[in-house]
């Protein structure tokens, strides 16, 4: 278009003349429209996004991510300050009852419950130092208990039951060689108080491989001089224990 | 204006974030879940434990039942039938177990052996729960029978 005041040619969308400055009225009313129209479609392009399935769609995940995320750290504190607290709660109850808990294990140990004193003292929190001697009979309560389940277990089934056994034997010879080798030499510094219980169980373990099982006095032996024992080792034993059926 | 732009694979890597995010939770609820159920069972569960001490006592798996007993702490007059039956089957396997052992030549086992029929006839005598009575006396009934039978003493 030709400028009104200096007659110069310039673009129709220029707001001003490039030669001398004049303002271009067109040019302005130019800018206006378009910025109208470019609004208008920015709107209808923005209504239209907004209603398509698409966009609802990636709203709904981006809740549902943000719902999830921000959960997770609000559990995880939750659940740290749970564990903690039960914690605290745990050591405070310990010195409270000090007196009452080891009075209780005292009885326990007593009594012979060992048993009921590992199920205690691991309640309590108190199974510390396996030197102690409460400690001691309490882990080898532990092992005892879980010999008399196991082979208990096997004796309570029928005999073709026995036959297709193909734990409980297994396990009660394992968990009676636990017993006999103090759980592989774990805790072999017996106190004194504890060296009796422990020829007891010796004692007991040693019936039930040559009596109930029918050990000949070699596989006995073999068994009690070992700290540990190879899984075919126990395999050849459970067989030929199996062979004999010294329990009938 | 800054245009949205919805692309399906970004879409696809929110649905791959949501499901990681839906295993988590899943994995979380069932450790919750388990936790409750303890909890639960710790303090509501006296019911379920004789049903499930049932099921082992009318078997006769008194090992069955020894675990069961043993493992979750169940004491008291409710499981005392439990106990009895327990004890008898212990006492009786023991001296099963010493009287072989002893027919096996190991020291010491006649006299434990002996130890252990006597408990065993006294469970008989004493037994508190008639429920028991029967097997508790067919125990007995073996250890007079096989009195002495085996005994190197």
């Amino acid at each position: 278009m030709k400028c009104k005041n200096c007659g110069a040619n310039y673009r129709t969308k220029e707001l001003k003349c490039p030669y001398c400055g004049t303002e271009n009225v067109i040019g302005r009313i130019w800018l206006i429209e378009r910025d109208t129209v470019r609004q208008e479609y920015e709107e209808a392009y923005e209504q239209t996004v907004k209603h398509s399935r698409l966009y609802v769609f990636d709203k709904i995940l981006n809740r549902i991510i943000l719902v999830s995320l921000g959960l997770v750290p609000v559990c995880v504190l939750l659940a740290a300050l749970a564990l903690g607290g039960y914690r605290i709660y745990r050591e405070i109850y310990k010195k409270v009852h000090a007196e009452e808990i080891s009075r209780t294990v005292e009885e326990y140990y007593e009594a012979g419950q060992y048993w009921e004193l590992y199920q205690y003292m691991n309640d309590c929190d108190v199974l510390g130092s396996q030197y102690d001697p409460y400690g001691q009979a309490a882990f080898m309560g532990f092992d005892y208990e879980f010999y008399k389940n196991t082979a208990l277990y096997f004796l309570s089934l029928s005999e073709e039951e026995k036959q297709e056994d193909e734990y409980f034997l297994d396990a009660a010879i394992c968990f009676s060689h636990d017993v006999y080798s103090l759980n592989g030499g774990l805790y072999d510094e017996l106190s004194p108080q504890n060296r009796e219980l422990y020829r007891q169980n010796q004692e007991d373990v040693m019936a039930f491989w040559r009596g109930t099982l029918g050990m000949t006095e070699e596989e006995a032996a073999f068994l009690a001089e070992r700290k540990q024992v190879e899984s075919s080792d126990i395999r050849e034993l459970v067989e030929a224990v199996r062979a004999r059926r010294a329990w009938e | 204006m800054k245009k949205r732009r919805v692309s399906v694979a970004a879409i696809l890597v929110k649905l791959l974030v949501i499901l990681l995010l839906l295993g988590f939770w899943l994995a979380a609820g069932r450790k919750v879940l388990k936790l409750a159920t303890a909890w639960n069972d710790f303090f509501f569960n006296e019911a379920r434990e004789i049903q499930s001490c049932d099921y082992y006592y009318y078997q006769k798996n008194y090992g069955g039942l020894r675990e069961e007993l043993s493992m979750d702490g169940l004491d008291g007059e409710a499981f005392g039938k439990y106990h009895e039956a327990v004890q008898g089957f212990e006492d009786y396997q023991q001296y099963l177990q010493y009287k072989k052992a002893d027919a096996a030549g190991v020291s010491g086992a006649a006299a434990k052996a002996e130890q252990y029929r006597l408990l065993v006839i006294d469970n008989a005598e004493n037994c508190e729960y008639s429920e028991n009575q029967e097997q508790l006396d067919q125990y007995k009934g073996y250890c007079q029978v096989n009195v002495g039978k085996f005994f190197h003493t």
